[in-house]
């Protein structure tokens, strides 16, 4: 599991927070979670099997979704989903 | 955010996904059911009010819980309890929100006061409703009274149910009008005809769960990782759980669904049928088929050949056009011989792919000690033999028993969010009437006619079916049609052959700048910029609505917010007009109006007779009885006298799909609870999600597959010979490349709603010409030169990639349609299948020049 401080930002700063499960050929999870660690505002939480649970968070709706389908640029990723996205800074 | 909220979601969101992984891998056990009938509270993070939803995308179907606050969205999570997704969504997700909140949002009608302007983004002023009502009012009941054919409606997948619904009672009933066809007949119309040849049902037996259980994936001409994103990840999950999971890709061109498949059969574009009537072939010449499901439930016949193309506007009204729905029948040996000459090596003449590999899929489908699940779209429908090739598919199928049975089926995805929810199954075809019902039968409009009060014979006046879409169309470009209403698409940007419909070519055809056009939309697009009249609509969430999607699965998805500005729910706008129009008719002794609209709405207090749940609920339980005739007398009666076998597609009251988060159809009472259906013809407890009950009344028990196809003809599906036929054109020497077009990942319904945020142009900055290297070494192109695509229909400019999603073969090339500066569409034949009249989008013969 990778684990990157996010709490520097400043509570003024808006974030969107979303979440998502990312799949993976079984034997790059692995390094994929790593790749995915490596990337500013992304966490991956656990892995489970070949899945991976990861975190996005950006100052925007537009930067988590440009963020989100990066990923599926990487080698070995197969999928991208995502399971929940909040706004509330966005839309407040 | 307060740090200490951002943990506090942050830990949701974790919490969230963990489970929605979890929950996918149990899923492989079992198959997909009902929920619990009770509504998550998992989102609820921050006080906000949470509401059911459905995704607004694509014909997946995914279910989302939507939490709001202070009037606006703030969250969306995908719904664990929604049985088609499972909690899962796509990358779209992100934007089901965002497209509520695009900066241009139109939220006040609009009129053009001179046609002029008609094709610019000017021209347009801010209107009243009662102004921009009455004008269209106005010019629909004109256009009535002089000359009915010259009136259109053009409709969608993407309209919710009960406008739908609505609609097409004020069109058929209301006008006596059949012009009215929905866009899905640009994608799934060749699946429909298909589906009615041979079941006599329009309905896929199968159902998600599918993916489930099957053992081996044959996706044909289809690119589900792009375009099925959150399906593609359960073929993803059974491929690494199961056991020697394979997946088969048949394809004219590399896509990221090749890209992870086992095998992939590249084939000349349009020769997929001679690759599956080699198959057929195989299976019969080897003895490798099913006799007893051969004996139990089929039948074979053959159907009128070398049908040309429907290049002329006369092509439907000319000979060989009036005869392509003709079969006959004919004997298995007969269909044996027919096959006969589709051997393994010239079905590798006519596609390029290896006999080998074309036997080795054959053995696939042989192997009874495993699954078999087809999965196709587009390249299948969008085909100028798409049903036949629908046809063929199922050919297979049958012949090994693989069909309607959990893990063997084949399956034709959908892509639109309720194409078969309201363009399929209330009626908004040109030949249809609600609940698969058809104009062109009598007892149909009996029925019809009994649910819906009208004195008996009132509806032999649309008996002969309207303009299907591409005839809709053509007749606009030649001044034909004077008045046109568009909602819930984007004609300008997803017709073929635009350059002739938006009035760009030489020929004289710009009937489109002299009829009056009424255009309902949530944002501006090529299509308001023709538009007379622009009604701003309520979108998604900010009113109540039905979707019902590729596995029959019909949900729910609430209100959540208000929409902006003076937008409204389409269907009040609807019922403005046809208050208006209407005015001073009768039917029968009553007024018109009342008399089909009466129970919903207030014409003299321009409202409801409710709120929108009341309403929503009131015109599906009147949709409802079309599938439940014990609810009407009359409409019983017919059923019996008929035999219509109308419960056969049962549907439930309203309010279940909300505690179910969705079910799917027939939806059978047992003993006060209501139960949904997963395989269709499947003999076994309705419980597990089998079909006992139609089975029980209509079918046959221990039959071979333990399948009865009680909704067909003499309960036999018809295996239909079909044979191979060249595509429309084929490259020449003036234009030597096949063009291709279809959808990416990011972009959907022609990016209407997707494409008003900024980072979706990062990410797709825009539309690129896939092409293979080899092609652009010899063009002396490169990746990023701006190239002329030139076909004889008409000409667009585009950036070349050769790095791009999909990876073209030599002579091939692909280009996606979301994008109107470069307006693909300009350059797409409007040929299309002379059966379904689906257009062939995939195989337009085109030139490339550097410029």
């Amino acid at each position: 599991m990778i684990q990157r401080e996010q709490e520097q930002a400043s509570p003024d700063q808006p974030v969107v927070i979303s979440s998502l499960v990312v799949e993976t050929q079984p034997d790059q999870t692995a390094v994929i979670a790593r790749s995915l660690g490596a990337i500013t505002g992304v966490e991956v939480h656990e892995t489970q099997g070949y899945k991976l649970v990861v975190t996005i968070e950006a100052e925007t709706v537009d930067d988590s979704h440009q963020i989100a389908s990066s990923f599926i640029e990487l080698p070995g990723v197969l999928g991208v989903n995502l399971v929940y996205c909040n706004f509330e800074d966005e839309r407040s | 955010m307060e740090l200490s909220r951002r943990r506090f979601v942050k830990t949701t969101a974790v919490a969230l996904a963990s489970a929605a992984a979890a929950g996918t891998m149990a899923s492989l056990a079992g198959c997909a059911t009902a929920g619990s009938g009770q509504s998550t509270k998992l989102t609820q993070t921050g006080g906000g009010t949470t509401t059911l939803g459905v995704c607004r995308f694509c014909g997946c179907g995914c279910g989302v819980i939507v939490e709001s606050k202070d009037g606006k969205i703030i969250s969306v999570t995908g719904d664990p309890d929604n049985g088609s997704s499972r909690g899962l969504n796509c990358v779209k997700g992100y934007y089901l929100a965002n497209a509520l909140y695009g900066e241009d949002r139109l939220t006040t009608p609009l009129i053009r006061d001179d046609k002029a302007t008609k094709g610019t983004p000017e021209g347009l002023r801010e209107a009243t409703w009662d102004e921009a009502l009455d004008l269209v009012a106005t010019h629909l009941r004109d256009t009535w009274k002089a000359d009915k054919s010259r009136l259109a409606f053009w409709g969608s997948g993407q309209q919710p149910i009960c406008e739908g619904y609505a609609t097409a009672k004020f069109w058929k009933a209301g006008l006596l009008s059949n012009n009215i066809d929905p866009n899905a007949r640009l994608c799934m119309a060749s699946a429909v005809v298909g589906f009615m040849n041979i079941f006599q049902t329009d309905e896929p037996a199968g159902c998600y769960a599918d993916i489930d259980e099957t053992d081996v994936f044959v996706t044909w001409g289809a690119n589900m990782a792009e375009a099925h994103p959150m399906l593609y990840s359960r073929l993803t999950a059974r491929k690494l759980n199961g056991q020697n999971i394979k997946h088969y890709d048949l394809t004219t061109l590399k896509t990221r669904t090749s890209a992870s498949a086992d095998k992939v059969l590249m084939f000349n574009p349009g020769s997929d049928i001679a690759i599956a009537n080699a198959i057929a072939n195989y299976l019969i010449v080897n003895k490798l088929y099913d006799p007893h499901f051969v004996a139990d439930h089929l039948q074979f016949k053959q159907g009128t050949e070398n049908i040309g193309n429907a290049f002329e506007d006369g092509y439907d009204a000319s000979e060989i056009g009036q005869a392509v729905d003709k079969v006959s029948s004919i004997t298995f040996e007969d269909y044996a011989a027919r096959l006969a000459p589709y051997t393994l090596e010239y079905a590798e003449e006519i596609s390029g792919v290896p006999a080998a590999d074309i036997q080795e899929l054959a053995e696939v489908f042989a192997d009874r000690s495993r699954k078999v699940l087809s999965l196709w779209t587009m390249g299948v429908n969008q085909h100028n033999r798409g049903t036949w090739m629908n046809h063929c598919i199922y050919n297979i199928h049958l012949l090994t028993g693989r069909y309607a049975r959990p893990g063997d089926g084949a399956f034709s995805l959908t892509g639109q969010p309720t194409a078969c929810g309201t363009a399929r199954e209330v009626g908004t075809f040109s030949h249809r009437l609600p609940a698969d019902l058809l104009v062109a039968q009598e007892p149909h409009r009996r029925y019809t006619e009994a649910i819906w009060n009208l004195p008996e014979g009132y509806l032999d006046a649309i008996a002969k079916p309207g303009m299907h879409t591409v005839k809709m169309f053509r007749e606009l470009s030649k001044g034909n049609i004077d008045f046109l209403w568009s909602a819930h698409n984007n004609w300008a940007v997803s017709m073929p052959n635009l350059t002739r419909f938006l009035g760009r070519g030489t020929d004289g055809n710009d009937g489109i700048n002299d009829a009056f056009i009424c255009v309902s939309e949530v944002y501006p697009t090529l299509s308001t910029q023709y538009a007379d009249v622009v009604f701003p609509a309520a979108m998604w969430v900010e009113r109540e609505g039905m979707f019902g999607n590729g596995e029959r699965r019909t949900a729910v998805f609430e209100k959540a917010v208000d929409p902006p500005g003076e937008a409204r729910w389409d269907l009040w706008a609807l019922m403005e007009v046809a208050k208006r129009v209407l005015e001073g008719e009768t039917i029968g002794t009553e007024d018109a109006f009342d008399c089909l609209f009466g129970e919903w709405y207030d014409k003299e207090a321009a409202e409801f007779k409710g709120d929108e749940r009341e309403i929503n609920r009131a015109i599906w339980e009147e949709y409802r009885t079309f599938s439940n005739p014990q609810l009407k007398a009359e409409a019983a009666a017919i059923n019996e006298s008929a035999k219509l076998k109308m419960e056969a597609k049962q549907l439930a009251p309203y309010d279940l799909y909300i505690e179910n988060h969705g079910l799917t159809w027939p939806v059978r009472e047992v003993e006060g609870e209501w139960l949904p259906t997963l395989w269709r013809f499947c003999d076994g407890p309705q419980a597990d999600g089998f079909d006992e009950f139609g089975v029980e009344q209509y079918g046959e028990h221990d039959k071979a597959g333990g399948v009865s196809f009680y909704k067909s003809a003499d309960k036999r599906p018809s295996v239909v010979f079909r044979p191979y036929e060249p595509p429309a054109e084929i490259p020449s020497e003036e234009y030597p490349f096949w063009l291709c077009t279809g959808r990416l990942l990011e972009h959907w319904h022609t990016g209407s709603m997707t494409r008003r945020i900024a980072a979706l142009d990062r990410a797709l900055p825009e539309a690129l010409l896939d092409m293979n290297p080899q092609d652009c070494a010899r063009l002396g192109v490169n990746d990023g030169d701006m190239v002329r695509i030139t076909s004889r229909y008409g000409t667009c400019d585009m950036k070349v990639s050769t790095a791009g999603r999909t990876q073209p073969p030599e002579g091939m090339t692909f280009a996606p349609f979301f994008a109107d500066e470069s307006l693909i569409n300009l350059v797409v034949q409007d040929v299309y299948c002379p059966l379904s009249k689906e257009p062939d989008f995939k195989k337009t013969c085109v030139a490339i020049t550097k410029l």
